[in-house]
């Protein structure tokens, strides 16, 4: 024994020495092993010896190494499981260290929302659908045609995708119910952003001439409300275009800010119609 | 009166107290015999020729004669020895499967005759093609004259065990095979089909015999060639050994090495699969002296199944707990080794053997 410390193995056999020592459970040894490797770098990059040290990781509680491991290196498909498992058990760890006690399944779901699993070990593929893939993309073609099957219809999509007809029923039931709300954001998102077009342009002139002086009332952006207390919360709720205005504290200039209220009034959902409003009544007080 | 009577069964109470201490000591006595011929099966397992077993714990990991017994009843014995005795490990207790090929990987022969281990190897190719040529000779008398492999050569089963279920146990010792009609046509010899039809109870009784004959051959002579062959052939085949050993550079010697730490070790085995068909497998085994490191219960031949096959039925054998590690130089084990997401170890020289050496020693395997 007093011969070679490593012993070149070949890249081939340690490969397969840290598959076998990791499906033994044998993780201590899978630990001497790898330290006893010699610092060759293309041997490091060796995806069994990098999840071999990534399990290591794991087992020793060490989780920033092994988060460093994870992201660093693309891994191949047939890995992405076990190392997916790593990634959120390692995650869940932490967080119940944190909450000091068991996670529930809420809590776990936070977590994944919170961490989401680095591209590196998952393909981008949502896997956490209750029908297979063969049968949503079936019923996502035939809602594309139409989205008001007969009961006859239904019957057949059962039959094709090996579900119930109240699976089939149910499925197009709330896929029409999300649409319709998707699409009722998507517009109101539209108007959002028309008005940030406006505002934007505007903004950033007076960027660059508020700064030189307060005296600048009648290059007051439009639909600012100059001071935060009374609707903060009504600012949070309208888009990011109001607030970045908001940033800017234009001096409050009476005269100005009735028109362009209105105006946007008019091109706006009844929704900001709701926002506005207020905004502006407000600001007339103030003005008088 | 009344005295004759109470005697009387005073009598009786001794006679069955009597009649009790002697059943428990019979009891003890059997105990003690099964103890005894095992501890001496034991120790005879330990002198072995051309297997040497390394520097091992107290408790002998191989267990050649007990060992099939043993896991056929499958505790049976079991429970009354393990007070006193280590009892060896179950299928189920088994953690690493170590699945070899035979050949090019642990013998080398193919490749002598081919003339691809000479030109690889940078050897005398005259030379090799002898030797192989030698060792091929001597490979089909051994399986023709003391194997059956005439009479079983349409007949080849994966396992030794797989007609033991038409055996009916009778006593081999003063059976002739030559006569007993096994060949004639009229004894159904030729209707052994692969889809597993085979012709008449009585052919497939006689058909069990000679297997259950060859794995008595097998078990009697794994650790003593010589004495199988005889003179003047034993002396034939150590040189043969000899010269086979110093052209491969001791190639054989190191697989043997390797089989060896693996054999030490109580909760490791050594499995073979192998594309020869069973009986000249076996004769193989037995020449190149691999008796010792593979149990007969442990050989697998492929040729009717195919690897995977095979794999599959030594996975079923030792089940899902154990990790299994194949060790080959082709392409047929890699690819169902990578299937079945098993480790593969690839030997294409003898480094490739010594490393595997080595890291069984560093406790890396």
């Amino acid at each position: 024994m007093s011969m070679l410390p490593t012993f070149g193995f070949t890249q081939e056999q340690v490969a397969c020495v840290c598959e076998v020592l990791q499906q033994g459970g044998n993780i201590e040894r899978l630990g001497r092993f790898l330290w006893s490797l010699p610092a060759c770098e293309h041997l490091h990059k060796n995806e069994s010896v990098l999840k071999a040290k990534a399990v290591v990781a794991f087992h020793r509680g060490n989780f920033r190494e092994l988060y460093k491991i994870l992201e660093s290196h693309q891994f191949s498909p047939h890995n992405h499981p076990k190392l997916q498992q790593l990634w959120l058990k390692a995650h869940y760890v932490e967080a119940e260290k944190l909450r000091g006690r068991p996670l529930g399944a809420v809590g776990k779901y936070r977590v994944r929302r919170k961490f989401p699993l680095p591209r590196s070990i998952w393909d981008g593929e949502e896997t956490s659908y209750c029908f297979k893939e063969k049968s949503r993309s079936v019923l996502r073609e035939w809602y594309t045609h139409n989205p008001y099957p007969s009961p006859r219809e239904k019957r057949e999509l059962a039959e094709a995708t090996g579900l119930t007809t109240t699976q089939v029923s149910n499925w197009f039931k709330n896929r029409r119910q999300r649409d319709r709300a998707a699409e009722a954001k998507e517009r109101e998102n539209n108007e959002n952003s028309n008005t940030n077009s406006h505002n934007p342009l505007t903004s950033s002139m007076n960027g660059n001439k508020t700064i030189l002086g307060s005296s600048d009332d009648d290059k007051t952006p439009s639909g600012t409300p100059d001071h935060t207390s009374s609707s903060p919360a009504l600012l949070l709720t309208s888009n990011s275009g109001l607030q970045s205005l908001h940033g800017l504290a234009p001096p409050p200039g009476p005269s100005a800010i009735p028109v362009p209220s209105a105006d946007s009034v008019h091109h706006h959902h009844s929704l900001h119609d709701t926002i506005l409003n207020p905004m502006s009544s407000n600001l007339v007080d103030l003005g008088s | 009166f009344f005295r004759k009577k109470t005697l009387g069964t005073i009598y009786i109470y001794i006679y069955i107290y009597i009649y009790k201490v002697y059943i428990s000591n019979l009891y003890i006595w059997l105990y003690v015999c099964m103890y005894m011929t095992c501890h001496h099966m034991r120790a005879c397992v330990c002198v072995t020729a051309e297997y040497h077993a390394p520097t091992s714990p107290p408790t002998p990991g191989k267990e050649q004669e007990v060992a099939p017994v043993r896991r056929s009843s499958d505790g049976k014995l079991r429970g009354r020895k393990r007070a006193n005795d280590p009892v060896p490990p179950l299928d189920s207790d088994i953690e690493r499967v170590f699945i070899w090929d035979l050949d090019e990987t642990i013998i080398i022969f193919h490749s002598l005759l081919t003339g691809t281990f000479s030109t690889r190897f940078g050897k005398d190719s005259g030379k090799a093609v002898s030797l192989g040529l030698w060792m091929e000779e001597m490979i089909f008398n051994l399986a023709d004259s003391r194997l059956f492999f005439n009479d079983l050569e349409e007949c080849d089963q994966v396992h030794i065990d797989d007609v033991a279920s038409d055996d009916n146990g009778q006593d081999l010792s003063t059976y002739n095979f030559g006569t007993d009609g096994f060949q004639s046509p009229a004894g159904g010899g030729t209707l052994c089909l692969a889809s597993g039809v085979h012709g008449g109870v009585d052919w497939m009784r006689k058909l069990a015999f000679r297997y259950r004959r060859v794995k008595e051959i097998y078990n009697t002579y794994k650790n003593n060639v010589g004495g199988l062959l005889g003179s003047p052939k034993r002396e034939e085949w150590l040189q043969l050994r000899r010269e086979m050993e110093v052209l491969t550079d001791l190639w054989l010697t190191q697989a043997l090495k390797a089989l060896a730490l693996i054999n030490s070790r109580p909760n490791c085995v050594n499995v073979m699969v192998t594309t020869t068909q069973l009986i000249p497998a076996l004769s193989k085994v037995l020449l190149y002296g691999l008796g010792g490191a593979f149990p007969i219960e442990n050989i697998y031949s492929a040729t009717k199944t195919g690897k995977e096959s095979c794999f599959e039925r030594v996975t079923q054998r030792f089940g899902r707990r154990a990790v299994y590690v194949v060790v080959g130089d082709g392409v047929e084990e890699e690819t169902v080794a990578k299937k079945k997401n098993m480790p593969f170890w690839r030997v294409t020289c003898r480094a490739d053997l010594e490393a595997l050496s080595h890291a069984l020693e560093l406790d890396y395997l």
